[in-house]
């Protein structure tokens, strides 16, 4: 079976049981016992002077454990043969991982409630992995993210009688996580949009030169645009002393690209280049003379 | 028990329970077999924030109004979940956790707020659902089922979940060649040409048809277990699709059954005086049938069970033949 499906169906079962556990206990004790949304809302409100004592010391715990366990969990998360290999205990490292989660599941759900739990385990990380791609930048960082969530949620749910303060926090994570969807700096939607907007400007300056070169004319406005504004072309069309130069270029490149293109001996060298930007910034000048070089032996 | 008193109190309930099995495990067979398990899950969870908004913008707590809602909110959060993977590379777990129970969260805050948990409508009943209470008090005896008067009182959710399953098995079976070449082999039906997202699209829907309608009636526990645990369970009987899903049909059926009668029975009969939750019973059951099924690893067992075992035995290729 699946890990998914294994995780569903251990998931579904168990809680079903539950339910029915406890419905025989609300039987039992004539209705006395908390609701089921409840544990599944949290009680904020209720929490006494003990209840945060021991979250704040489960928490302490948990942190430090995590901490002492960083490097080995880090290792096995990315490559476990590789950790295996440095003598990481797998078994123990992900037994450590399953306790951590269950131990702060366990210290938070009278209080702030199930669905609170699993969500500030994952968008927190999540929020984190879309902002930075360094393990070392992540762990900290969702730390923070799920820290400053929970001061500024509960802040926004007293300031009404009616808001459930384990709602709100999930929700102002997941603000952030939104927030960061659309401002990370690499992975963000804007960063996306202006890398997609970067890569259209130097296909269009490279297929207009390359026109040029070949004597065709450009009659596309936003190429023509593009060139005028690089100094390359003349408001009607006709290439400038700078713009014959680069047309050169990009033809030289087009051809030494097309000949190591043929040649199946320079297919890794070839996979040094995108295709797209100047050859010298691929290749160092010997490389390139060799190239010539060779190209005019082949003619 | 009398007749008359079983037709009233239990029969509906037990059928109900049987045709939000059904049409849960149903498209179940495909998630599960697709490793897209947990988008029940995921489902189950978003249905609250769209009933409640359902309740919010038409004031009434209209089956359809609410029925429409929870399918908007579904298709949003597939929707959301397809545009996030695609723009932040991010693994598809991951951004399932973080929009269901932000939804989750949503829908708990609109319900708080509104004057929505005055009325039927709370949490406790979204899990659990209210099975125990779909009676039929109309019915006089077994003669009730042939008497118009009498099934016009029936509960509205009965032919509500029988119309919704006849309708999921209805389209399982016409897309039943492009549903399992995809699920098989994505890029060998790509290369059919099959539309292979918009399939995976239409799963997913009518998987959120089938949580959306058996949810109303039974609570999202019954539905995240029969998403799973039939289907997985019958995942184990055979290696052939068909019969996967009539075992599974099987399998959904018997949880049904012998949750409800267990629920309501068995603390009776064990000396307790009340009743315990119907949804978990049925939940817990169909975790012990696939706890059976694991344990007792039917396939390669006798061929009555499944023919295709025995043939893999003969065949030349098999491992007993190297």
């Amino acid at each position: 079976m699946t890990e998914d499906a294994a995780i569903g169906a251990v998931l579904s079962s168990f809680f079903g049981l539950g339910v029915v556990m406890l419905t025989l206990i609300q039987n039992m004790s004539a209705g006395q016992q908390a609701g089921l949304d409840h544990l599944l809302l949290g009680s904020t409100a209720a929490m006494l002077r003990e209840d945060a004592q021991i979250i704040a010391m489960g928490g302490a715990l948990v942190l430090c454990v995590a901490l002492l366990l960083h490097r080995p969990m880090m290792i096995t998360a990315f490559d476990e043969n590789f950790a295996q290999s440095l003598g990481v205990n797998l078994r123990f490292i992900d037994g450590a991982a399953m306790a951590l989660i269950l131990a702060v599941t366990v210290i938070g759900l009278k209080i702030v409630g199930l669905i609170l739990i699993v969500a500030l385990l994952i968008i927190p990380s999540v929020t984190a992995r879309l902002i930075s791609n360094r393990a070392n930048h992540i762990t900290p960082l969702a730390g923070v993210i799920g820290g400053v969530s929970g001061v500024v949620g509960a802040g926004i749910s007293s300031l009404a009688p009616d808001l459930p303060t384990g709602a709100i926090i999930v929700l102002v994570s997941g603000g952030f996580f939104l927030l960061a969807l659309f401002f990370a700096p690499a992975r963000g939607i804007l960063a996306s949009a202006a890398r997609a907007r970067t890569f259209q400007r130097r296909v269009h300056r490279r297929q207009g030169l390359l026109a040029l070169a070949q004597g065709y004319h450009v009659h596309e406005p936003y190429t023509r645009k593009l060139l005028q504004h690089d100094g390359h072309l003349r408001a009607d069309g006709v290439l400038t002393a700078r713009g014959e130069d680069a047309a050169k270029a990009a033809l030289r490149d087009e051809m030494r690209l097309a000949y190591l293109r043929r040649n199946p001996d320079y297919s890794e060298f070839l996979s040094r280049h995108d295709g797209l930007s100047d050859l010298s910034r691929s290749f160092t000048r010997d490389e390139l003379h060799h190239i010539d070089q060779a190209m005019e032996t082949a003619s | 028990m009398s007749g008359a008193e079983f037709v009233a109190l239990s029969l509906t309930p037990i059928l109900i329970g049987v045709f939000a099995a059904i049409s849960c495990a149903l498209p179940g067979n495909f998630l599960v077999l697709r490793k897209q398990a947990l988008v029940g899950d995921a489902i189950s969870h978003v249905v609250l924030p769209g009933i409640v908004m359902g309740f919010l913008i038409t004031r009434s707590l209209d089956a359809w109004a609410m029925l429409l809602g929870a399918a908007a909110a579904a298709l949003f959060s597939v929707v959301a979940i397809d545009v996030i993977r695609r723009i932040s590379r991010i693994e598809t777990g991951a951004i399932m956790g973080v929009v269901f129970t932000t939804l989750f969260a949503l829908g708990v805050l609109l319900l708080e707020q509104s004057d929505a948990s005055s009325v039927h409508l709370d949490v406790e009943h979204a899990l659990m659902g209210n099975l125990e209470s779909l009676i039929w008090l109309e019915a006089r005896g077994w003669s009730s089922l042939l008497d118009p008067v009498a099934l016009a009182q029936l509960p509205p959710e009965l032919p509500r979940l029988a119309v919704s399953s006849v309708l999921i098995l209805g389209l399982m079976l016409v897309f039943w060649r492009p549903l399992k070449i995809s699920t098989f082999d994505e890029g060998y039906a790509e290369s059919l040409g099959l539309p292979v997202r918009a399939i995976s699209l239409g799963l997913v829907m009518v998987a959120a048809l089938a949580a959306v309608t058996a949810f109303d009636a039974v609570g999202s526990i019954i539905v995240i277990a029969m998403f799973i645990c039939p289907a997985a369970a019958a995942r184990l009987m055979t290696d052939r699709l068909s019969a996967q899903i009539w075992w599974s049909v099987v399998f959904a059926s018997l949880s049904a059954v012998l949750g409800y009668v267990l629920a309501g029975y068995g603390p009776l009969w064990i000396g307790f005086d009340h009743a315990v939750s119907a949804a978990g019973m049925i939940a817990t059951v169909s975790g012990l049938i696939l706890g059976a099924c694991a344990v007792l690893d039917p396939k390669g067992r006798p061929a009555w069970i499944d023919p295709s075992a025995h043939r893999r035995f003969l065949r030349p290729d098999s491992r007993f033949h190297p």
